[in-house]
């Protein structure tokens, strides 16, 4: 055994990696094995006949429309932001990538508000004209088009940072040479930039897609019948955990075919890769018709995305809303904790994972790592519905236990407690932190470690003189970016949230569904301030070249 | 000073350096050269403690410090190293870089070690550079001085220049073997360049495929190798065939070469000789005849590669002002002081010769 590694005392990590890594993937494990577990037959055929075509064929619809949107929304912003020079480009850098912060359910709430029969909207419309109920047609917000729209509007900046990263990274070099061949630059765009791009695009796409997957909130609130609000019904409606896990599979075919898509693109995307970003110095002048196009296409998902369900949010927040008082202050402290906690407790699985790969790179820890990231891509309910098996049954083991031991009746220890929440979080949210810790220790040369090493210092010491202080940048990063997006979850806290517990996502959503909607401004607009943080941070790195949650 | 014995090193069972063996005195300079995926920089790796042997051991001063049963710890050798890609840490001034090795010194003995180092590597002032704004020669400077600053008894440089260009190269190998001989460490290069090996030090080890083939001092690489590898990896050269003719003569396209104290090569049968570029040289007062097919201009002189009447090839170099074109015949005068001689397994054997040339009729024929 060769002793390459500086800490080769640190075994104990890397064996623990594989542990980790099994009980992360133990919620999907659950789930697969749903399939082969007990008979529901009756909920999973009522089910079968009735409704589940129809949750097939509104997912699809959903991740079509979701799909095609983010592209119109997405690419064309991104190829003007990149290539192109026009007034207000670098503002709109900034800008683009906002909606990202916004939960799909917060805005769905506001154009709610503002395009509904009694929305101001609708209302202009009936002062002016004097119209009635039924003399006029208006698109009903709260459908399955209406759906495709709020995903799209929040979803987009996915497609919009990575295809821009890809434009500035490839065609630098490659327009000049194709306009040196005589190509102008709408066919540069069609014939060269998009195909380079189409790896780095169909990541976009599929990032987007695994949260409408994900989704609940938004499509719960329009009424709309897809495989998450599936899992939901069936779990409360039927009281049939089995039949919801199995339900869960049908869903998880979707996400594994979405990973596969993924995974396959960005390796293409990763060897396409070649060298630096490089710097544009002449970015392409637009004449004044070509910059309005410009304008337009960046300024529309903007302001539909973040601008104007932000003011209608802000409108309701300072004027409508009722701030309640200590039980709001108790609201956010839960949020903040939850967050924080889930925060650190991914990080440190993440910390382990990523040393026991640097220590000992065995194809064993590598699968560990692999598993162990995919939590990422499965829908925040089947994770809930996963976490709720196992604990649950430890939980009867151990109110047996004290009852034959004190005669005591206890409660539920843990599925009932917020260790389910936490739970939930890591596994889902694990891939976040991994990817950040790897990225950081990839920078740390081994000859730093060697380095270190050769000028007497012990192997303990070269984690706190060289790797803490190089790593705190990457590991505020991650800590930031799961902290949000634990402030934002909302299926997984719906269903594993300790009895009387709230947070802010779960209280938007339920004054959302009792219509008062300017009341759950106020929770909303807590959330989207924090998330526009990582937004900021997340964009920058993935324009940096790297792929964020990688 | 440094004894290595025997040393194997591997991972799962392969072994990837086998049986390597020698010494370095203190104060002496040595290099291990050889191609990229030979063992040299896994051999040095097990010299700083980062590699546990199979069999062997690495000793300093009379200690063993790497045995199969035990390793020394790298923190616990005293032996310094310096790496291709820099390895300054990145979040700390030059200053605190180069100090970083002398914790069991006083603030002012620090700075006065931190000061002396950057004087010696022609830095002075640079101790509030940060790594990130140097180029890559002053980076390479400071990555040494480190790893110069705590006196290590040893310093192992592992490609330590081969991200310079070649003309900052030029510049710092013999202001490094300058500054390592005024500190009197001892110091071992890994490296794939045998310009940059000869020019660094005093024994140069080749190596290929994890065993040193020969550990001597440069001069005597180029001109006595003990193996064909050796003698192409270390400079130029041909191989030419000669023949056995007799107990104490050869013949080859060359001549008739006496081998003084006789070989013990069988009559009639082929070897290899080694022929280096500066064994023959172009010269009017010659009959030897060979034809140009490329020529390179190396500044002092003309390197030509010749064709002979049997097709054989021979490198030749001529004074810069005898300019001739590809395809010209040109007269060749053979120099060599010793005759290496490869057997069909590629082991080389040297001896003393002296080279009579067929045609010794010097002013015979008029120029061509």
């Amino acid at each position: 055994m060769i002793a390459s590694s500086p800490f080769s005392a640190s075994r104990l990590v890397a064996a623990s990696a594989p542990l980790l890594a099994f009980v992360v993937a133990l919620p999907v494990l659950i789930i697969v094995a749903s399939v082969f577990g007990a008979d529901s037959g009756a909920t999973w055929g009522h089910l079968w006949r009735t409704v589940l075509a129809d949750y097939v064929v509104n997912s699809l619809i959903l991740m079509l429309g979701v799909g095609t949107l983010t592209l119109i929304l997405g690419v064309p912003a991104a190829w003007y932001t990149a290539v192109c020079e026009f007034p207000g480009r670098r503002l709109f850098i900034w800008l683009l990538p906002l909606p990202l912060a916004l939960p799909a359910y917060i805005i769905a709430y506001t154009y709610t508000g503002l395009l509904d029969y009694p929305g101001p909207v609708q209302t202009f419309i009936r002062d002016v004209t004097g119209w009635g109920r039924e003399d006029y047609w208006f698109p009903p917000i709260r459908s399955l088009g209406g759906a495709i729209v709020m995903l799209g509007l929040v979803l987009y900046p996915y497609v919009f940072l990575l295809a821009r990263a890809s434009f500035l990274e490839r065609s630098a070099a490659t327009l000049e040479v194709s306009r040196t061949l005589g190509y102008g630059v709408r066919r540069s765009f069609f014939r060269l930039a998009i195909p380079l791009a189409r790896p780095a695009i169909a990541t976009g796409v599929s990032l987007a897609l695994m949260e409408t997957l994900a989704d609940y909130g938004t499509v719960q609130y329009f009424g709309v019948s897809t495989f998450t609000t599936g899992i939901f019904r069936t779990f409360y409606g039927f009281d049939d955990i089995t039949a919801a896990s199995q339900f869960s599979t049908v869903l998880l075919l979707f996400v594994v075919l979405l990973i596969f898509m993924e995974r396959y693109s960005r390796r293409r995307a990763r060897y396409d890769t070649g060298g630096r970003p490089a710097r544009y110095e002449n970015r392409i002048r637009l004449s004044r018709g070509q910059a309005i196009w410009a304008w337009v296409s960046c300024m529309l998902p903007v302001v539909l995305g973040f601008i104007l369900p932000g003011a209608v949010l802000l409108k309701w927040a300072l004027v409508d809303a009722a701030w309640g008082g200590a039980s709001f202050l108790a609201l956010i402290w839960n949020s903040i904790y939850l967050a924080a906690l889930a925060a650190v407790i991914a990080l440190a699985c993440a910390l382990v994972l990523g040393y026991a790969r640097r220590n000992s790179n065995t194809k064993l820890v590598r699968v560990s790592l692999g598993v162990s990231g995919l939590g990422y891509a499965i829908p925040g309910a089947i994770v809930a519905i996963g976490v709720i098996v196992p604990l649950a049954w430890i939980d009867h083991r151990l109110i047996d236990l004290a009852k034959s031991l004190t005669g005591e009746q206890i409660g539920l220890v843990l599925s009932g407690s917020i260790v389910a929440l936490l739970f939930a979080y890591t596994v889902r949210f694990l891939a976040i932190s991994l990817g950040a810790v790897q990225n950081g220790l990839d920078k740390i040369k081994p000859s730093l470690d060697y380095a270190t090493r050769s000028l007497g210092r012990r192997p303990i010491q070269v984690l706190a003189e060289i790797h803490v202080p190089l790593m705190r940048s990457t590991v505020l990063t991650a800590l930031l970016i799961v902290f949000v997006d634990v402030m934002k979850e909302l299926p997984a806290t719906l269903i594993l949230r300790p009895f009387d517990f709230n947070t802010l996502a779960v209280r938007a959503y339920e004054l959302a569904s009792d219509e008062r909607l300017a009341d759950a401004a106020a929770p909303s607009i807590m959330i989207v301030l924090v998330g526009v943080l990582p937004v900021i941070v997340l964009s920058r790195t993935i324009s940096r070249g790297h792929a964020g949650q990688d | 000073m440094l004894t290595i014995d025997a040393l194997t090193l591997g991972y799962d069972g392969k072994a990837v350096v086998t049986d390597a063996t020698f010494t370095l005195a203190a104060g002496e300079i040595g290099s291990l050269l050889g191609p990229s995926g030979c063992g040299k920089s896994t051999l040095l790796r097990a010299i700083a403690g980062f590699e546990r042997p199979l069999h062997g051991t690495v000793s300093m001063d009379g200690k063993p410090f790497s045995t199969p049963d035990s390793v020394v710890e790298p923190e616990h050798r005293q032996i310094g190293m310096v790496f291709q890609d820099v390895a300054l840490f990145p979040h700390i001034d030059v200053g605190r870089n180069i100090a970083f090795g002398l914790r069991g010194a006083t603030k002012a003995e620090q700075r006065r070690r931190v000061a002396e180092l950057l004087e010696l590597f022609g830095l002075a002032g640079y101790e509030e550079r940060m790594p990130h704004s140097l180029s890559g020669g002053e980076q390479q400077r400071v990555a040494l001085a480190r790893a110069m600053a705590p006196k290590p008894k040893l310093l192992l440089m592992d490609e330590a220049f081969s991200s310079l260009d070649a003309e900052r190269r030029l510049a710092i190998v013999p202001e490094v073997r300058r500054i390592l001989k005024h500190e009197n460490m001892s110091a071992i290069l890994v490296t794939h360049d045998h310009d940059e090996a000869f020019a660094m030090a005093d024994q140069v080890g080749v190596m290929d495929a994890g065993r040193i083939h020969q550990w001597d001092e440069p001069h005597v690489l180029y001109h006595l190798p003990n193996s064909k590898f050796v003698a192409q990896f270390v400079g130029e050269g041909q191989l030419i065939t000669a023949t056995a003719i007799d107990g104490t003569k050869l013949r080859s396209v060359l001549g008739i070469h006496s081998v003084h104290r006789g070989h013990n090569i069988a009559l009639g049968s082929s070897v290899e000789i080694l022929v280096r570029p500066d064994d023959i040289v172009h010269d009017h007062a010659s009959e030897l005849m060979g034809r140009i097919v490329e020529i390179s201009f190396r500044g002092s002189h003309y390197q030509y590669m010749t064709l002979m009447e049997n097709n054989e090839r021979l490198l030749c170099i001529a004074e810069s002002h005898h300019k001739h074109k590809v395809g010209d015949r040109v007269e060749l005068v053979p120099k060599l002081e010793h005759l290496v001689v490869f057997d069909a397994d590629g082991v080389g054997t040297s001896y003393d010769s002296t080279l009579d040339t067929f045609l010794k009729t010097l002013s015979a024929k008029p120029f061509l």
